[in-house]
Formats: structure tokens, C-alpha cells, sequence
């Protein structure tokens, strides 16, 4: 396999920039890197199921021409995908049969199509009936089903898409022995993986991806250490961060957000909490960083009440939080910039005016007596408001959707902000240009200076070493590490990626 | 203004493609199309009688229709109203009938038991939904049935005319001096009545800050539980609202113009509303000209007999097309829908609200 000079954009983002790579043949490949690095935007480019804007990918001596799948099947490319590509609903023999191009072309027998499947399966080493339905299998056996079927046989390329992530740890060996074996038939392998001890486990080479970049060209695993890998994947861009402006006399005082053994389910596409500690004390600014999926939202909804604890100790403000409602949460003064804007922050539809008041501040609370509320003076302290976050707006009857992302996320700053006690915020510059960055972190600042607790998970590891005041890691639901100032920035890139598990 | 325009076009859309469809059919099946038009205008507009024909049964659509537009300004698909309309009905011929109470007091247990019981009604729906997610659009319909073999008990046995059977069984007549104005038409009481509520749904939904939470729920449930707001709560209210006044709909309709209930007498009133409230886009003021103009139709669906010889049911096939239509423009709301119902309830909801909140729910 190889690609050259490969660039792929989304809109104004260029999410593969002048990507150059070979993969001999044979042998198990891993990708690395960060979130949004372009691992799997390069997968996919290379099976065929993403446009590029220019560069070349060969794979055999074929060349594939963009997003040109079936020809990618043709040269021997198949990808099995992060989430399972497999129909729930249906059985395993007729998921399968949906994936061959020509078989809608014949009448459909139900012996034949299940024979056909049983057989295929078995002669691939797995052991599965083929009338089940794929959503009573475990999430293990449909991967080993999906690796199958998607095994393009001899002088063929695989390609996994983080096929670890969905997996309990206990059956990662599993996985590893299938695609071992995969390998072992003159499959070529390449696998998108995240921890570095998985990488070691399984892979012969590694290639690194920062930034839409090579970081680290395909090399095998013995001419590398860990150390340079996950200085290669976090990068050093910022290896002296400047000290944080709130950093003063915080250490003697006790902890105004307080987690111990802090446990809670979490929601479905993230890690639950397990045995979560960490505290905040009033104006220091705490990140936590981490690869994402391992515990960052689920610890974010604990705190904001989304998400009740299961066991442990969740203290804000000297109150036991846990089993308080969002709202009385709200009363005391915990505020919140939700992960994603436009789903949780606001509703695009209704106008401004109501986006940026809160309803805990008393904007909307009745007048005299009245139930009624004064629509004039609830638009003239939105307007205030707005003013004091320099939001841009034409009218402030004008629905929040249309409000540009920098300025959606100044109005739910402007919101959330003012009489804040506690501050929660999750990716809180996720696409925003330089102006927004700039914006929302010197509003943090500003909240810190004034002793307001804050915590941010981002996936955006520059900015959390340059603006906080300590950083906490987590993986797999725990918080691995809490790191001080000045920031060792390796170290914490490995603590990230698991290469320091058995430290 | 230019947005106006545009918007007030893609509203009447419907309603003119309907038009034009169903003369093309009259015409294509050999109906005289001119006739049919005149008899339209002459029964809604300028025969004799036809205005208050229209007024009669704008009052019951917009009293419905405006339950409709705060249940779809939830966000909630509420399409139960016409069992709720025919449960106010139910209660307020019952109490009509069998209690014998002087006439302020029978006006207010009437009112009282058909608003409670149109919300009782409405809110087995909004229960099911808020606590097990059960898809209101298939409980609220259903119930539209349950509610019907109600009507259809009472007028066969405890309360029945014995003169009539069948879809005309009907409960005997309330006392005529119970009824406002004793006629077929409307009555001033009514129109005043209903005017009352116009201002007062207005107030709920624009000036109040119930109807800010329910504005807010409606268009984003998961900002509304961020922001601390109980989001089942105030679905639930949203459900207690559109019942209500579906019910006191009901009561109206029995201590005005019908005086009765009858089996079959309006089995699409409570969908007509559901039509009302989205041609209206959900608005007051356009829900008001909607039910304005949809009571014209039906008033004209009543008349045309005496003109054409075009069947009844012919003048029904535009509301069932408009219907059709507005379901294709609704789809966005549809969609939205879809988004909200997979939002599970938060676990942290069942403790208090803050004061806010409070003061307000």
C-alpha cells in the first residue's frame, strides 16, 4: 500500500494534509495519534470511502481512484469500522449477504444464503449461528464476524478502525491472537489503536499522525521507544508552558469541587467512572485531558447532575452534592458549558433574548405577584449581557442559530458566567478561531481570578497546558494522574496513551 | 417583513394547492366548479346566517386548536384532542343532566369536571410518555377511541334519547334554560367566552414564564434539563393545557349549539383543530384566523347540500388534503420529535426546582 501527497478537507478544516505513506506487505501496521489527527479520515480514504482533494493512493500496484470503494474491494481493501457496520435487526447470515454487490441479483433462499455464510465463517475460524441476530451477539463475536467478512484473503489489506475501543480488556487478547492469525495468511494488516501497549502487543510497525501529519514515518516497533512515541503523538510544540496567572495561594485552601472514589454508570459512548479522585480548590484552573471516550463526559455529567454517582463522595462548595437536582445545583452556583453548543447549550430556534438569560437568575420570575413576566425588560438585560461578552447580533429577537460559533459560545459564556461559583466547562473552544480561544479563556481567567473554581476537559491538550493550573489525566474512567506545573509534557502524553501503566 | 410574506405564503400553500386539487376534481368528475365556489362563499360568508354559522364553529376549533398549538410548542404531538373534546362533552352533559343544582352552580361543575376530565384524559397519554416513553402520537390516538366508546355508552344506555339509535344516538337535551341562546347559532356568551381564552393562552404562551419553559422544551429539551428546568414537568403541563380546554371545548359545545351528545355528530372536530393549530403555525393570532377560516369551510360543508348537488363529503376531501400537505411541511417538527424522545429523563429530576422554577410550575 502506498499513498502520496494525500490531502483530505472538510469545509475550511484539512483533516489529512500532504500524506505520504508505505506499508510493505504483510505484517500488522499500527496508526496512532490523537483525536482529530486523521487517523481514521486516512483509513477511510485509503478503503475507498472518503474523498480527497489530491495525491494518490496504490495499493498492489492498483491505483484507487477517491472514494472509490468498490474498486478499493476490488484491489483487495475492506475496512471494518469503530461501530459494528452489521444490520441489529437482522440475522447474521442475511447481514452478511447484504454485503456482497452481487447479491441482489439472485433470488434469495434462506438455506442457501445461511450454507453459504456458515460455511464462509467456519473456513475463517469463527464459530457462530448464522441465524441469530446480530443485536443477541456479543459486541466481540460481531467484530470477529466483521474481521471475516471483511478479510479480503491473500495479498489483501485490512483495515481496523480503533478495533479496541468497544472491547473489556479481558477479550483484547482475543482480538489480537484473530488478527494475528489474519496476518499470518498474507493479510497485510493496518490497525488504528490508541494505547501504546496494545500498539507493542500487536503491531510490527507504527505510523504517527499529529495534526493531519507524518509524525513519525512507518517504522518497526523495536527501532522506537515509548518515550518517543508519545513525544512524536502529543507533540512538544509547547514544552515550556507559561505559569498561570490564578496560580497564587490556592494550595492553602480546602477544595471547593471534592471527588473521592468517585463512581457513576456513565452514558453509553463513554467510559463509566471508576474510583474518580480529584479536587479543585476556589480559583485554580484544573484541566483534565485524556484520549477521548475515557471517562471526560461522564465525569462532566456527574458533576452538572446529568448522571447520578453510584458510590464515592461528590462535595462542591462544602455540600454533598450527589443527590441534588440539576437545578438546586444551579442554585448554587455551579454553571456549565456543555460538550457540544448547538445540542445542549442552546436552542437554535428560540431568539436570542431567551438563549442568554438563565433561568435560575430570576430574568424570568414573575412581577407583583403576577405569573406574569415583563418581555421588555427580560430583552433589555439580554441586550446587557450580550454587550458585556461582546456577543455580535444583529437583533436580538434573531433566532441563536445564527449566531456564528465564536459568538454562540460568547452568548452561553455571557449565560452561564455571571454569578457563577462553580464552573464546569467541556471542550469549550471545540471550533472556535483564534478570536473565540482568546475570548473564552480570558473569561476564565477572569472567573478564577475572582475565586471561582474551574474545571475543563477538552481534547485539546495545547491549550489545557498552556491555561491551567494543574492537569489531570484520565483513562479508562480513572484519573491516572494529576500533574503540577511546570508540566511534563511526555509524561503526561504517556500517562494519555497508557504507556506508563505498569510504572 | 420580506420573511413574513414568505412565511405567510408557505402556510397558506396548502390550503390554496387543496383548492385548486379538489376543484380539479369536482370539475374533472363533471360538478359545476362555479356553483360549488358560490355556495362555498354563500354558506361561510354571505348567506343568510352564514357568519354566525362560521363563528359557531370557529369557537370549538379555536378553543381546541390553541390546546394543540401549546402541546406542539412542546414539542409534545398531542393528537388526542378529539377524545378530550368528547370527554368534556360527556362530563358536561352529565352533569347537565343528572344534577339537579341551580344554574351557576351547574355551569360551574360542568366547566370544573370537563376541563379536569379532558387534562385527566390528555395526561394518561403525557404519564405513559414522561415516565416510560410510550409514543404519545399512538397512546393519544388511541384513547380518540376509548373516548368515543364512552360517548357511545352513554348514549345507548344511562343518559340515552330513546328515540334515536345508532350513529344519530344521542343523550337527551340539557334543559333549554341551561343552554346560551338555545339555538343552533352562536351566542354571545360564547364569543366572549372565547375570547377570553384567546388573551389568555396568549398571556400563558407569550407572557408567562411557563410558557417560555414550554417554548424552550419544545425546541430543545436537553438546553431546557442543562438549564435546570424539569423537562417532564413541564411536558406534563403541556398535556394538563391541551386537555383542558379540549374538555372545556366539550362543555361548550353541549351548553351551546348541540345541547346534546351525540354519537356521530362531530367525529373530526378535534383533527380539524389539530389542522387549525398548524396552518396557524402554532401562533395565537394565526390559530384565531386558521379556526376563523376553517369554520367558514365547515359551515359551507353544511350549506352546499341546499345548493349543489355535490355530497358533503365532497367538501372534505380539502380538509383531508390540507392535512396531507401540512403533514409534509410539519416534518422538520417530525424530526425534531424523533431527536427529543430519545432523550432519556434525567435521574436528578424528581428532587425540587428551584425557586424559580417553582414560582413559575
Amino acid at each position: 500500500m502506498r499513498c502520496s501527497g494525500l490531502r483530505v478537507r472538510f469545509g475550511d478544516v484539512v483533516a489529512v494534509n500532504s500524506v505520504s505513506v508505505e506499508l510493505p506487505r504483510g505484517g500488522i501496521h499500527a496508526l496512532i495519534g490523537q483525536n482529530g489527527a486523521g487517523k481514521t479520515t486516512l483509513a477511510r480514504t485509503i478503503a475507498g470511502l472518503q474523498e480527497f482533494e489530491s495525491g494518490s493512493v496504490e495499493v498492489n500496484g492498483v491505483s484507487i481512484p477517491s472514494a472509490g470503494y468498490l474498486d478499493a474491494r476490488e484491489a483487495g481493501v475492506d475496512m471494518v469500522h469503530q461501530h459494528p457496520s452489521l444490520i441489529p435487526d437482522l440475522t447474521v447470515a442475511e447481514s452478511l449477504e447484504l454485503t456482497d454487490p452481487s447479491a441482489t441479483h439472485r433470488p434469495y433462499s434462506r438455506q442457501r444464503v445461511e450454507r453459504r455464510w456458515k460455511e464462509y465463517l467456519e473456513s475463517h475460524g469463527v464459530r457462530v449461528d448464522v441465524r441469530r441476530l446480530v443485536r443477541d451477539l456479543s459486541v466481540e463475536l460481531v467484530q470477529s464476524v466483521e474481521i471475516a467478512r471483511s478479510n479480503p484473503g491473500v495479498g489483501g489489506l485490512l483495515i481496523l478502525d480503533e478495533p479496541t475501543a468497544a472491547l473489556p480488556p479481558s477479550r483484547i487478547e482475543a482480538l489480537f491472537e484473530r488478527l494475528r492469525a489474519t496476518a499470518a495468511q498474507g493479510v497485510t494488516v493496518l490497525v488504528v489503536l490508541h494505547k501504546l501497549a496494545e500498539v507493542r502487543d500487536l503491531a510490527d510497525t507504527v505510523t504517527a499522525l499529529r495534526a493531519g501529519s507524518v509524525v513519525l514515518d512507518t517504522t518497526p516497533l523495536g527501532h522506537t521507544s515509548d518515550a518517543e512515541l508519545s513525544r512524536r503523538v502529543v507533540g512538544a510544540a509547547l514544552a515550556t508552558p507559561k505559569p498561570s496567572a490564578s496560580r497564587h495561594a490556592a494550595d492553602a485552601s480546602p477544595a471547593a469541587i471534592e471527588m473521592r472514589s468517585l463512581c457513576c454508570k456513565g452514558r453509553a459512548g463513554d467510559s463509566p467512572l471508576r474510583d474518580v479522585d480529584l479536587t479543585v480548590k476556589p480559583g485554580e484552573i484544573v484541566g483534565v485531558a485524556g484520549v477521548e471516550g475515557n471517562g471526560q463526559r461522564s465525569l462532566v455529567d456527574v458533576l452538572v447532575g446529568l448522571e447520578a454517582p453510584s458510590s464515592g463522595l461528590l462535595r462542591v462548595l462544602d455540600a454533598n452534592i450527589a443527590p441534588l437536582s440539576i437545578s438546586d445545583r444551579r442554585d448554587l452556583g455551579i454553571r456549565v458549558i456543555p460538550f457540544d453548543r448547538s445540542a445542549e447549550g442552546m436552542a437554535g430556534e428560540l431568539p436570542l433574548w431567551q438563549n442568554v438569560l438563565s433561568w435560575d437568575a430570576g430574568s424570568f420570575r414573575s412581577r407583583k405577584g403576577l405569573p406574569l413576566v415583563s418581555v421588555a425588560r427580560m430583552r433589555k438585560a439580554a441586550k446587557e449581557r450580550l454587550a458585556a461578552f461582546s456577543v455580535v447580533y444583529g437583533d436580538i429577537d434573531q433566532p441563536a442559530s445564527s449566531l456564528s460559533g465564536g459568538n454562540a459560545q460568547r452568548m452561553i459564556l455571557a449565560r452561564e458566567l455571571p454569578g457563577s461559583k462553580v464552573l464546569i466547562a467541556a471542550q469549550p473552544t471545540r471550533g472556535l478561531d483564534i478570536g473565540g480561544v482568546h475570548a473564552v479563556w480570558g473569561a476564565f481567567r477572569e472567573q478564577a481570578s475572582k475565586g471561582v473554581p474551574i474545571l475543563i476537559a477538552s481534547s485539546d491538550l495545547d491549550e489545557l497546558l498552556e491555561h491551567t493550573d494543574r492537569l489531570a489525566v484520565m483513562r479508562g474512567g480513572s484519573v491516572v494522574a494529576v500533574h503540577e506545573h511546570p508540566y511534563d509534557v511526555q509524561a503526561i502524553g504517556e500517562d494519555m496513551i497508557g504507556a506508563r501503566t505498569d510504572a | 417583513m420580506r420573511k413574513r410574506v414568505a412565511n405567510l405564503i408557505w402556510r397558506l400553500m396548502p390550503l390554496a394547492l387543496a383548492f385548486a386539487l379538489a376543484f380539479a376534481l369536482f370539475a374533472g368528475t363533471g360538478f359545476d366548479a362555479a356553483e360549488i365556489v358560490g355556495g362555498l362563499i354563500e354558506g361561510a360568508v354571505t348567506g343568510n346566517g352564514a357568519l354566525p354559522n362560521t363563528v359557531r364553529w370557529a369557537i370549538p376549533l379555536v378553543v381546541i386548536g390553541l390546546g394543540i398549538a401549546v402541546s406542539l410548542r412542546a414539542g409534545e404531538f398531542n393528537i388526542g384532542a378529539q377524545g378530550q373534546f368528547l370527554m368534556g362533552s360527556v362530563a358536561a352533559v352529565w352533569v347537565a343532566l343528572r344534577w339537579d343544582l341551580p344554574q351557576p352552580a351547574v355551569y360551574l361543575a360542568a366547566a370544573v369536571i370537563a376541563i379536569a376530565l379532558g387534562a385527566a384524559w390528555s395526561c394518561i397519554a403525557g404519564v405513559l410518555k414522561v415516565l416510560w416513553g410510550a409514543d404519545e402520537v399512538i397512546t393519544t390516538l388511541m384513547l380518540n377511541f376509548v373516548a368515543l366508546q364512552v360517548v357511545v355508552w352513554i348514549t345507548t344506555s344511562p343518559l340515552k334519547d330513546p328515540l334515536t339509535s345508532g350513529d344519530a344516538a344521542s343523550t337527551s337535551r340539557i334543559d333549554s334554560s341551561l343552554r346560551f341562546q338555545g339555538s343552533g347559532e352562536y351566542s354571545p356568551e360564547l364569543i366572549v367566552l372565547a375570547l377570553l381564552l384567546i388573551a389568555g393562552v396568549w398571556l400563558l404562551l407569550e407572557r408567562s414564564g411557563l410558557g417560555l419553559a414550554l417554548r424552550l422544551t419544545g425546541a430543545n429539551p436537553t438546553a431546557a434539563q442543562c438549564q435546570g428546568l424539569s423537562v417532564r414537568r413541564v411536558r406534563l403541563w403541556s398535556y394538563l393545557i391541551a386537555g383542558g380546554l379540549a374538555g372545556l371545548a366539550g362543555a361548550l359545545e353541549v351548553f351551546g349549539p348541540a345541547g346534546r351528545v351525540v354519537t356521530g355528530s362531530t367525529p373530526t372536530l378535534g383533527f380539524t383543530a389539530l389542522v387549525v393549530a398548524t396552518v396557524g403555525s402554532l401562533t395565537v393570532s394565526g390559530t384565531v384566523s386558521a379556526a376563523l377560516f376553517f369554520g367558514g369551510l365547515q359551515a359551507a360543508i353544511l350549506y352546499l347540500p341546499i345548493v349543489s348537488d355535490l355530497p358533503p363529503s365532497g367538501l372534505r376531501i380539502i380538509e383531508g388534503v390540507v392535512a396531507l400537505l401540512i403533514t409534509a411541511q410539519l416534518a422538520a417538527v417530525l424530526r425534531r420529535r424523533r431527536n427529543s424522545n430519545r432523550i432519556p429523563a434525567s435521574s436528578g429530576e424528581d428532587a425540587a426546582e428551584s425557586p424559580a422554577a417553582k414560582g413559575l410550575l
